[in-house]
């Protein structure tokens, strides 16, 4: 008996011919039903007056923009600046909730990239104009992202006037530590496993604005070995992790500790720093952030302006 | 002359490389209660087996009323064959339900519900088996005996022409071992039902098969009334073991009576040669009743 | 005797699905925007283009539909397989069809193929991953024709270790918005935008429903055992294979659209089995419909509890069947 002769493989073909006339009978029964929502790609003629933030970060924008009047809803988790916790909330940040946002009738929803895709794809099936915001990578493109959204809700003008700002900030920071000696900085962002922070996010620009060099700003994804951080000997450790603020930033320091052949460990420069302030930066919290974590990596040079 | 019922020719089968039964013929009667007996591991399961069709010969052929069991589709041999386990489970069904799955071979292509006639004739044989008492009770809550009757029950429910049972009785008490045997006799000569039995215990194949197959080492070794074929040096030959076989003092029918190392010692208690064979002992006792 | 037995099956029918639609109706009216009964005529009338009518007809109908149609899926599969396998402890993610299926969406996750061909990615590889599964058990529990439930059900359990392990290792070297969105498809729901999708399901569950009634009373046959149920002249192979593919693709189905979604395929069956007994033909439709109930009911509660935030389904089926379930084994015999 050849292979095809065989039980097995005959009743797995009547099996398949069943699924595949079964799915076209499918695919013609929906044919009626397939009203596709179109979601509009022209711009609308006048900014969007109803808008719905779905991340912490583009709240803070939005109000950095002041355009906060015309902000309907956030998330949970959106509290800064302590206005918006008064808004009208839609849920977190990864799991968003459509009805609430629907029975708003907002006319754009800013998304993330954390933001669950299958959600936006139902609301652009329902009609409503999702702008998505993908984490930016480094400085300029923090820059160019809320330039973007200033262009799209009408405040270009304004969004350009803070970034030219917050441009000059930042090269003042650099003119003053190009010159200074490069510091080692490892700066973690995980305990369990070893996270670092690589040259794919903008907490790199950090310590390069700050006159550091990243340790770990080539490696492929964050996932980092201590005894390589031995190795690799910092003169600087920064902690920057959520709840580092409690017990576990304090523990990770005292692991730390016990590693004395690290410089940074020698000369007591171990620093923890609030993942608030990190993480999610506007451009105007970045340069703060900036200014201090230069401070951390070169103590002996003056920021004040 | 009854017609051949089943004709087994030539009949080697067993499980993968090992052979369990060699070379087998043998023909039944309609009409017929066979009594399979034999000691353990000589192929009494493994007969049955093949004659339900389960185990594929690798040699030879069973014929079913003429047609080769390979030919007889599934459903139509489950109408002609019934099997009866050694154990029937004690799953979670009640008594009629569990009789009526034996309609199951008689549903129509689509059919979902029994029809009015499968439940007449499950009716019939809890009436026959003596369930009726018993017909909402759970398989699981009844005992051991009630459960086998059901079995037989759900076996009879098939209608079939014949009838295989593999040690119906071995775990029963007595109450019941007779009860569930003298069914089975009345169903063979009421119904002319055939019959094939597997049975343990030698005597209660000598009350009740009118013929015997008694296999060694998977070939049939003597067939033949219980008369012809249960005689003490028969049975010492395949058992490998002394007995006495004497007439039922009821039935006319031989009786075996298991020799102890003690009974081989002499009834008057002086010690006789430690090698007692069957032919001596049997000499003693012509002896003894010539005496008296 | 008949009668009185379709008598109580219709009564028992009856009764799921009058409770299926008045589940159907709250689900539809509740949520975590109020609105009014009287507005329904309304609404229905002429709210097409309101938010109202979006609300009610493109967000909380399709939940339902899907509602409907997994809870159903996996009641259903459940059922086969506790029947099929006898045994009270199988549910659809024994046989390790949802850790296959986590694998591909973990790592559709990973590699962003949703970024090439969209959001159908994700229930395409979750079907993809739970198809190989599938494919891989059967052939190997396959000897010389034979399929053995018990090789199958050791390899299930296996797979499903090896692929959680797998998803882990995966996770620990992914980057954090990867992880969340892992995390967030294995935890399970019912929102899905494609109503291609929603609709495949539908009719996919109710044909599933339709091919097991061709095995309903083979399986009733099979409960006395493999030998006895040949005895009755059952083709058992062709029966399990059968019985073995329609459960996995229903399960492989609900799991690539809606998640992992425990405890409704191991619940439901026991559950409905009390008040049935263990009759397939009953057994089928019931756990079916009661399944759809259980499903859209804890849906319901999983985006009303806390709203405006959105509890993940599969937590609430666990701890509501579980609950629910221990009180009824307190309560009356199990029949296992």
């Amino acid at each position: 008996m050849t292979i095809f002769q065989s039980e097995p493989v005959k009743r797995c073909a009547k099996f398949l011919l069943k699924q595949i006339g079964f799915s076209a009978l499918c695919l013609i029964m929906t044919i009626p039903f397939n009203v596709s929502a179109k979601s509009p790609d022209e711009k609308p003629a006048s900014y969007p007056q109803r808008i719905i933030s779905l991340s912490p970060i583009l709240t803070e924008n939005i109000y950095l923009l002041e355009a906060e009047d015309r902000l309907i809803a956030n998330t949970v988790y959106c509290v800064n600046p302590p206005e918006a916790s008064q808004k009208e909330k839609v849920g977190t940040i990864m799991q968003a909730n459509i009805e609430k946002i629907i029975s708003l009738k907002p006319d754009l929803v800013l998304a993330i990239s954390l933001t669950n895709p299958r959600q936006i794809k139902k609301l652009e099936n329902l009609g409503i104009r999702v702008v998505r915001f993908v984490q930016p990578e480094n400085f300029s493109q923090i820059c160019q992202q809320f330039i973007r959204l200033g262009d799209i809700i009408g405040k270009g003008e304004k969004a350009r006037e803070i970034i030219d700002r917050v441009k000059k900030d930042v090269a003042a920071v650099v003119a003053k530590t190009e010159n200074l000696p490069k510091k080692k900085v490892f700066f973690q962002i995980g305990i369990k496993p070893l996270f670092a922070t690589t040259k794919e996010s903008f907490t790199n620009d950090y310590m390069v604005f700050g006159g550091g060099i990243n340790i770990a700003a080539n490696e492929r994804n964050g996932v980092y070995s201590r005894e390589k951080v031995v190795q690799e000997n910092p003169d600087v450790i920064i902690i920057a992790m959520m709840g580092s603020e409690g017990a576990a930033g304090a523990k990770e320091k005292e692991i730390w500790m016990k590693l004395e052949s690290i410089n940074a460990v020698k000369r007591n420069r171990i620093y923890i720093v609030d993942p608030d302030d990190v993480c999610s930066p506007s451009p105007a919290t970045f340069v703060e952030t900036l200014k201090k974590i230069t401070k951390l990596i070169h103590p002996e040079i003056s920021l004040v302006e | 002359m009854k017609e051949t019922l089943l004709a087994v020719e030539n009949l080697s089968c067993g499980y993968g490389k090992e052979i369990v039964l060699h070379d087998v013929s043998c023909r039944v009667s309609q009409g017929e209660l066979i009594g399979i007996i034999g000691p353990n591991g000589c192929g009494k399961t493994t007969f049955l087996r093949s004659i339900a069709g389960i185990l594929k010969p690798q040699n030879g052929d069973i014929f079913l009323g003429g047609k080769s069991l390979s030919r007889i589709h599934r459903k139509d041999l489950a109408q002609k064959i019934a099997v009866v386990s050694q154990f029937a489970e004690p799953i979670l069904m009640t008594v009629s339900e569990y009789i009526l799955l034996g309609r199951l071979p008689y549903y129509r292509k689509y059919q979902l519900f029994e029809t009015k006639q499968d439940e007449a004739i499950v009716q019939r044989y809890m009436e026959l088996t003596d369930l009726m008492g018993l017909k909402e009770m759970f398989m699981n809550r009844i005992s051991g005996g009630e459960r086998q009757l059901a079995s037989i029950a759900r076996a009879l429910a098939q209608e079939p022409a014949l009838l295989l049972l593999d040690e119906p009785t071995s775990h029963l008490d007595i109450t019941h071992q007779v009860k569930i045997l003298g069914l089975i006799k009345q169903l063979n000569t009421e119904l002319s039902l055939t019959v094939i039995m597997v049975l343990h215990d030698l005597n209660l194949a000598s009350e009740y098969a009118s013929r015997l197959f008694l296999l060694e080492k998977g070939t049939i070794y003597k067939t033949g009334t219980p008369e012809e074929v249960l005689t003490y040096r028969t049975i010492e030959e395949v058992y490998k073991t002394t007995v006495i076989v004497e007439k039922s003092p009821l039935s006319g029918k031989p009786y075996i009576f298991l020799v102890t190392e003690e009974a081989k010692k002499s009834p008057m208690g002086s010690p006789m040669r430690p090698e007692k064979t069957g032919a001596s002992l049997h000499h003693e006792r012509e002896m003894r009743r010539d005496h008296d | 005797m008949i009668n009185r037995k379709i008598g109580r099956w219709l009564i028992i029918l009856f009764s799921i699905i009058v409770l299926l639609v008045c589940i159907s109706f709250v689900s539809l009216w509740v949520g975590s925007v109020g609105i009014h009964l009287h507005e329904i005529f309304d609404i229905l009338s002429k709210g097409e283009g309101t938010a109202e009518y979006s609300i009610l007809f493109q967000i909380r109908l399709p939940r339902i539909i899907l509602g409907f149609a997994v809870g159903g899926a996996l009641s259903l599969a459940g059922a086969i397989l506790q029947g099929m396998f006898r045994n009270p402890l199988v549910e659809p993610y024994t046989l390790g069809i949802s850790g296959g299926a986590s694998l591909g969406v973990c790592l559709n996750i990973i590699f962003k193929w949703h970024a090439v061909i969209g959001v159908i990615a994700f229930p395409l590889s979750g079907f993809v991953g739970s198809a190989s599964v599938i494919l891989f058990v059967y052939t190997l529990s396959l000897k010389k024709g034979i399929l053995k439930t018990q090789g199958m059900l050791l390899m299930g359990v296996m797979i499903s270790f090896i692929s959680s392990s797998l998803v882990m290792l995966l996770m620990a070297i992914s980057r954090s918005e990867d992880l969340h969105g892992i995390i967030l498809w294995i935890m399970g729901s019912l929102e899905e935008p494609n109503m291609l999708l929603i609709k495949i399901a539908f009719w996919g569950s109710l044909l599933g429903l339709l091919l097991s009634y061709f095995y309903c009373l083979d399986l009733n046959a099979l409960a006395l055992g493999d030998e006895e149920a040949i005895h009755l002249g059952v083709n058992v192979e062709k029966t399990k294979r059968m019985l073995f593919l329609i459960a996995s693709i229903l399960t492989g189905f609900s799991v690539s659209v809606a998640g992992i979604i425990g405890f409704v395929g191991l619940i439901v069956p026991h559950f409905i089995r009390m008040f049935t007994g263990a009759d397939h033909r009953i057994l089928f439709i019931s756990s079916f419909l009661a399944g759809a109930c259980f499903l859209i009911f804890c849906d319901t509660l999983a985006r009303t509890v806390i709203a405006p935030m959105e509890l993940p389904v599969g937590v609430i089926t666990g701890i509501i069947g579980g609950v629910v379930f221990i009180y009824a084994l307190s309560k009356k015999q199990v029949m296992l």
